[in-house]
């Protein structure tokens, strides 16, 4: 039987081996393959291989994840999955999961459906009737899957377990763990926490910025071992907070740098200045300087993110601290008194004159209460909050330089606090988004330019710290599996140099002396009021009759702990921010010094001087 | 003819097949019981193992399904205990015990040159405080 090889010869390379082997031989006239490009097909498919080798070692080893751009936000995860929790700096929970159950059943299985109706119908609570017609109405349709009882407690699953038990028999019923969120402090600090719908996603604050961290990789609770400190100096010395809910089941956990003492206590401050100062809307941060990182922040109107649906609209879940943009006012004035400081076109000392009117290109700028003050230093410009003297100043020190300390103090850029839904601010400069040179003497005093709640507490920490901006956060502690990871306070960078910072805080501490209802007596409060006008929506302009008030300030100057922003939206009972934002600026403080125990300076440096001498 | 009394009656010889190389000597025959006995004595060991296996992986399974009920049971009882320490029904215990916010705070300086302790009230200016007298000329209250 003669075999017609065909085309085999030509795919066989002809060698003295090959020839060899069971005495086949390739016919002489077969045609040699060339080896070019056998080598070139090789070195093709090795590189791919290579490529292949390389991105598995990538994304297994280093855990580096593609990123694909404007990706939607996975909508449909497994509902059965537990997350993590987050507790408050102490160990306190904030956001922990609790199991509720379902009870289903395969229709199609159930042979008599009236009488398991009339066995279970008392151990779920419903009517035995209506059970069977349900069960025999999807078994007609054949369906597998049934829910006969949502959300059931654990009490019902241990009653049909004990009906069971008794009657020695099985029922033909599946009970399915569902977990749930649960945040036991019910509104306190909603607007950070966010929330997790029945679909099992975070949305807003850390349930969305960390929705896939703190999602559980298998549907099971695992045991929960003793996680191990990474990074940071001092591995020994890093422990997270002694607390029955650390870690978690899930093992994939946060521990947050806010305590829900200091946010209960803002809240409340915050909820009566509200209701003192009529006003529709409000905000309150706690910073501390050193670290950045964030103690307390508050809003109000809130939710409670165990019944988030119960709201007016959706703009309550944003966080008006990261998402709301709005124009700070004289605070601002900080920035431009900081830059002209840096800069050493002013000393506190430096004169000016200051009229009731000052026209730049096309910009009137007139003081709060129009008058002009006649010749006064820069330190009685910035206690007075005259906008003439600092338009001036800003042109003294111009665009170039003020916009580029403005960058440098962060505005323009997402201070990348984890929280979800951040927003940059806007900042016109010279050649960018429509700058006109009349918006220098505009935004000195912080009009015409949008920045958040946080990018303005955030300036104020570089002030405190001494001229150096830190990357605020919210998150102290993050447990993943047996790694236990402790949030390093990262600087950005220099913002001002000491002694600008050193001058600019005394001057603050000048503001604040003469502003009687921000003063607390026997501390160093170093701060600055704002009353921002606000643009009306229908007309070119300001509207006339409401204002943003808000007053920012830390202490104990000597060693600033606290850094803390008031805002207060359209407060009615007085327009002007030394009425309303400082007094809850004072109350905040006070309870500050309170809870954390600060003795007036006079006593802490007495204490101090003390030390020295022993 | 049969040869009933020997172990290689079965054998191909006894079925009439006369060819020398099909005939089974004893010393063989006992090998192969052995084979087989031994294979029997594997595979029942084999199997009394699986099935020991499986009984311990059931027993496994179920003891998994109860740590994971006793997880779920203490995730609850977590729950209910994150709620009755939550700030709120503190609050509600605190009010009902008789507690009350703190009105003032008193702060009291340790300086063993100024003699006994004294406690400074809130009445203590700044203006007070950047004086260079310090502790000295600050008004302070005898307690």
């Amino acid at each position: 039987m003669s075999v017609d090889h065909g085309n085999l010869y030509r795919l066989r390379p002809t060698t003295a081996e090959t020839e060899n082997q069971n005495g086949w031989r390739p016919p002489r006239d077969a045609p040699k393959l060339p080896k070019g490009r056998i080598w070139v097909t090789l070195a093709l498919l090795g590189i791919l291989a290579l490529v292949l080798v390389a991105q598995l070692v990538r994304y297994q080893a280093f855990g580096v994840i593609p990123k694909v751009d404007n990706i939607e936000k996975e909508t449909t995860v497994d509902r059965f999955l537990p997350r993590g929790s987050i507790t408050d700096i102490n160990g306190s929970p904030l956001a922990i999961e609790y199991y509720n159950y379902n009870i289903t059943v395969d229709p199609v299985n159930i042979e008599e459906p009236e009488k398991l109706g009339l066995k279970l119908g008392p151990l779920i609570s419903k009517d035995p009737g209506e059970l069977a017609q349900k069960i025999r109405e999807n078994k007609d349709k054949k369906n597998r899957y049934l829910i006969l009882a949502e959300n059931m407690g654990p009490a019902v699953v241990k009653g049909i377990e004990e009906y069971e038990e008794s009657k020695e028999e099985d029922l033909p019923v599946i009970i399915e763990a569902m977990p749930q969120r649960y945040y036991p402090e019910g509104n306190l600090l909603c607007h950070v926490l966010g929330f997790v719908p029945k679909n099992r996603v975070g949305y807003y604050g850390l349930e969305g910025y960390y929705d896939d961290f703190l999602r559980a990789t298998s549907r099971n609770p695992r045991l929960r071992n003793t996680p191990k400190p990474i990074g940071g100096n001092d591995h020994a010395a890093i422990r997270w907070p002694e607390s029955p809910f650390l870690p978690s089941y899930v093992q994939r956990d946060l521990v947050l740098t806010i305590d829900r003492m200091i946010q209960n206590m803002i809240e409340t401050e915050l909820a009566e200045g509200i209701k003192e100062y009529e006003a529709e809307t409000g905000t309150v941060i706690v910073l501390q300087p050193k670290t950045g990182a964030v103690l307390g922040l508050a809003s109000w109107p809130d939710f409670n993110p165990n019944d988030y649906a119960l709201v007016s609209g959706d703009s309550v879940y944003l966080n008006p601290a990261t998402s709301q943009l709005y124009e700070p006012g004289s605070v601002f004035k900080l920035i431009t008194y900081a830059v002209a400081l840096d800069e050493k076109i002013i000393t506190p000392e430096t004169e000016y004159m200051d009229e009731d009117k000052f026209v730049f290109y096309e910009q009137i700028v007139r003081n709060w209460d129009k008058r002009g003050r006649g010749k006064v230093t820069a330190r009685e410009a910035l206690s007075q909050s005259l906008n003439v003297t600092t338009a001036k100043i800003a042109i003294d020190v111009g665009s170039s330089d003020f916009y580029k300390a403005v960058t440098r103090f962060g505005f323009g850029q997402l201070t990348n606090v984890e929280l979800e839904g951040e927003v940059a601010g806007i900042v016109k400069s010279p050649g960018k988004n429509g700058w006109y040179p009349a918006d220098l003497a505009a935004n000195s005093f912080g009009q015409g330019i949008s920045v958040t709640p946080m990018q303005m507490a955030n300036a104020v920490t570089a002030i405190a710290t001494g001229g150096v901006l830190y990357q605020p956060h919210v998150v102290h502690q993050v447990i993943d599996g047996e790694k236990l990871r402790t949030i390093e306070p990262k600087p950005i960078r220099r913002a001002i140099s000491v002694e600008t910072a050193e001058t600019l805080t005394e001057m603050m501490v000048y503001t604040v002396n003469n502003t009687p209802k921000a003063k607390i007596s026997g501390y160093a409060v170093a701060g600055k009021s704002g009353t921002a006008e606000i643009p009306d929506p229908d007309a070119p302009g300001y509207t006339q009759e409401h204002t943003i008030a808000s007053f920012v300030g830390f202490f104990p100057v000597d060693d600033p702990q606290f850094v803390i922003l008031v805002r207060l939206d359209r407060p009615k009972t007085s327009r002007w921010a030394t009425n309303t934002a400082a007094p809850v600026f004072r109350s905040i403080a006070k309870e500050l010094i309170n809870l954390y125990a600060i003795p007036p300076d006079i006593i802490r440096l007495g204490m101090q001087t003390t030390e020295d001498r022993q | 003819m049969i040869q009933r009394s020997s172990l290689t009656s079965l054998w191909p010889s006894q079925r009439g097949i006369t060819n020398r190389s099909a005939r089974t000597k004893p010393h063989q025959a006992m090998l192969a019981m052995a084979l087989v006995f031994g294979i029997t004595v594997v595979v029942c060991l084999y199997l009394l193992q699986t099935s020991k296996i499986n009984v311990r992986n059931y027993h496994i399974q179920e003891k998994q399904w109860e740590l994971v009920a006793l997880q779920r049971q203490n995730t609850n009882t977590l729950a209910e205990l994150a709620y009755q320490q939550s700030i709120t029904q503190m609050d509600k215990r605190a009010e009902a015990a008789g507690f009350r916010p703190i009105q003032s705070v008193l702060y009291l300086p340790i300086n063993p040159e100024q003699g006994p302790a004294r406690f400074v009230d809130e009445s203590l200016t700044f203006a007070a405080a950047e004086s260079s007298q310090a502790v000295e000329s600050v008004s302070m209250r005898e307690q």
